[in-house]
């Protein structure tokens, strides 16, 4: 009886599902002729709800939202209103390909805009492969998509690559002074915690630095005391931990608890929300890894961030993906004025020569190491956290202040 | 040594967390037979409560338990008489696609209302030392919290007049129709006693780690293998159970290669290895 119903049920969601991709399936439409005032569309998909990504989701729609409206204010693209299209793909694969499809079969958009996480990306690229649309992206770090996707002529990345950020670490470690010499490495057991260690464990044992730990956790642990007493007791110089928001919470909250005390403690984007009201004091020193910070030289910068307050005067912390997002439509935008028209290969075109200033830097799309034809940004800064403010430490060429190292140990902050 | 004893201790508090989480879910399942699969939303309800308490009005964590208790009690009374009640006869796959659905729908409340950051009570983090153990103040309050809280359950359940009337009800519901007893009335108290317990388990959790609309679920993992290997629905045994899966925890993160990231793959262990050679759980009962 019982197996009946679950056999009903099944079969109903299978009809169901049918019926969607009916319903999703192209539909002759023309494509609106030159000259006209139809809006051009511009899809984007942003995990905006069902799970952990949903924060910095919400962040890019605020930078996107702002492009959008700059863009239609000054009279949209090529004499015709832009129209952005958002898709919520609920920080699931399936609703990931869902949205891309929809946007690239039904709404016939331009181009593909957005992206957050390496997994999603992965399968959502894999599903629309066959379309060839235009795609700039603005999320997935690992490796796994460069190597799949990066190749391909229609594939454009704004994002540093998981290599960029390691690198850019070790970099920062061997400018310290006095030279730290043994390392404990933690990292979450996740695609981007084991792919990040990859890369780290390899330029730090090319720069000569000693890795005397090197162990994954979980995220989501209620309990890193126990991985804080094993590392405690291997007494390294520098303790470097690839993990979440709230695991770095309570690793420092708990680090303090069992006195442990490494002569820098480094994490990777320390800018969340929430991270000064939820750690205080205890903050302090924490250095990190970033791909921006709003208070980088960067040519419009300034501007840029007061006309953001203007349109949103309650915000506060501004996350990277706000300008990473402004940048994402701003780009597909600047190529589509560039090339005069929305055929796709004179915009591939138009994307390929493209060079600009954005506020997160200047844009141009180069070749990256791993097999990616066309890369933006490649450049991360380090970021420590003084006196309950951030401050860039790293490259020199852009830092704002000296890095503290090495930091003072719990006790001696009472 | 050192070593030894301060890897005991961390396993012994982290075990008073999953004590807290697993209790309303034992109570729940020991006198309805039904596994709450948003319990932990419930928890997380709690720790949300006390994080505004203290971040609007100042409220010490320990003073908003309380509230927490009280509101999430409301709100699992609801639960009950608007859907739960109507499901108690219905097949278990409807029970858990209930529950689950609740589970998903407070989820997603939360992301609406609070967003994805994971937010933390800005207190000083106290670090108690003892000869060379060192831990957090707030995780031992959690524990000992939790403890009392069992033992008080306990007590409740096997000394007093409404603790008989619930194990009546549980063991058989139409004698306990026949001989007077408001079946439906028991069964709302039960399932709002343990909501509250979810409520304070939340409150006490805001304290040792964060607020976020997935901390409920990602412990929710533990509380069913510690419920599964205490024999379902016993609260004594949910005690050490907990007891036994906060210290392996501790020490095979601390003493096997790569052991952090096999920690809470014990859980799973757990469920697989008791389901395999003792399906009653340690007491040995099978409670149904």
């Amino acid at each position: 009886m019982k197996f009946k119903r679950i056999l009903i049920l099944i079969l109903a969601v299978s009809l169901m599902s049918a019926l969607v991709v009916w319903g999703c399936a192209p539909k002759e439409e023309k494509p609106p002729e030159e000259g006209t005032k139809e809006p051009i569309k511009i899809g984007a998909v942003i995990p905006l709800s069902g799970g952990p990504f949903a924060e910095a989701g919400q962040e890019q729609r605020i930078g996107l939202l702002m492009a959008e409206k700059e863009i239609n204010e000054k009279g949209g693209i090529l004499g015709r209103p832009l129209k952005l299209i958002i898709e919520d793909d609920q920080c699931k694969s399936e609703t990931g390909i869902a949205a891309c499809t929809k946007l690239i079969t039904q709404d016939k958009v331009v181009a593909l805009i957005g992206g957050y996480s390496s997994t999603i990306t992965f399968a959502e690229m894999n599903a629309i492969s066959s379309y060839e649309p235009i795609v700039v992206w603005m999320g997935a770090s690992s490796v796994k998509v460069e190597h799949e996707f990066g190749p391909k002529k229609w594939f454009f990345h704004l994002h540093p690559w998981d290599y960029h950020r390691q690198s850019t670490v070790v970099e920062f470690f061997k400018s310290l002074t006095p030279k730290p010499k043994t390392i404990a490495l933690t990292y979450e057991d996740g695609i981007y915690g084991t792919t990040s260690a990859d890369y780290f464990r390899k330029y730090a044992e090319e720069a000569g630095f000693e890795i005397i730990f090197d162990e994954p956790h979980k995220s989501g642990s209620s309990d890193f005391t126990s991985l804080l007493t094993k590392v405690k007791a291997k007494n390294p110089d520098i303790f470097y931990s690839v993990s979440y928001a709230g695991d770095y919470i309570i690793q420092i909250k708990q680090a303090k608890e069992v006195d442990f005390s490494p002569k820098l403690f480094t994490i990777v984007a320390p800018l969340f929300p929430g991270y000064k009201d939820s750690l205080g004091k205890a903050g302090d020193y924490i250095v990190g890894v970033n791909p921006w910070a709003s208070t980088l030289n960067i040519e419009g910068l300034k501007e840029w961030l007061d006309r953001l307050h203007e349109m949103y005067p309650e915000k506060k912390d501004i996350e990277y993906w706000v300008p990473l997002g402004y940048t994402n439509l701003m780009v597909v935008a600047e190529a589509i004025n560039k090339a005069g028209t929305t055929d796709k290969d004179k915009v591939i075109e138009a994307l390929e020569n493209i060079d600009m200033m954005t506020p997160f830097g200047r844009l141009k799309f180069e070749p990256s190491d791993e097999g990616g034809l066309h890369q933006a940004f490649t450049n991360l800064v380090m970021v420590q956290w003084q006196n309950l403010k951030p401050v860039v430490v790293f490259p020199p060429e852009v830092a704002e202040g000296k890095v503290i190292y090495p930091v003072p140990s719990w006790k001696e902050r009472d | 040594m050192t070593n030894f004893l301060q890897t005991t201790f961390n396993g012994i508090l982290t075990s008073g967390v999953y004590i807290v989480v697993t209790l309303g879910l034992a109570l729940v399942f020991g006198i309805m037979r039904i596994i709450n699969f948003a319990h932990g939303e419930l928890v997380m309800i709690g720790a949300y409560i006390t994080y505004w308490m203290f971040i609007l009005f100042g409220v010490n964590p320990y003073i908003s338990l309380i509230l927490d208790a009280g509101i999430v009690f409301l709100i699992g009374v609801l639960m009950h008489k608007l859907a739960i009640e109507k499901i108690l006869d219905a097949p278990s796959i409807d029970q858990v696609l209930l529950t689950f659905g609740f589970s998903v729908l407070f989820q997603n409340i939360a992301l609406i209302l609070w967003t994805a950051n994971p937010l933390a009570l800005s207190r000083e983090t106290v670090s108690v030392k003892i000869g060379n153990i060192q831990f957090g103040k707030d995780r031992l309050i959690v524990f000992i919290i939790g403890v009392a809280i069992a033992l008080i359950l306990n007590f409740i359940l096997s000394k007093t007049k409404i603790g008989k009337t619930l194990n009546a009800v549980s063991q058989n519901r139409t004698a306990s129709y026949l001989v007077g007893i408001n079946v439906p009335l028991f069964y709302t108290i039960a399932f709002g006693i343990s909501a509250a317990l979810a409520g304070i388990a939340g409150g006490l959790i805001s304290t040792v780690m964060y607020t976020s609309p997935y901390v409920g679920a990602r412990l929710g993992l533990r509380a069913f293998a510690i419920l599964t290997l205490a024999g379902l629905g016993n609260i004594n045994m949910t005690l050490i159970a907990s007891l036994i899966l906060g210290l392996s925890e501790s020490y095979i993160s601390v003493y096997v290669p790569q052991g952090p990231g096999w920690a809470e793959g014990v859980s799973f262990l757990i469920i697989l290895i008791v389901l395999a050679v003792r399906p009653s759980g340690l007491k040995g009962m099978r409670a149904e």
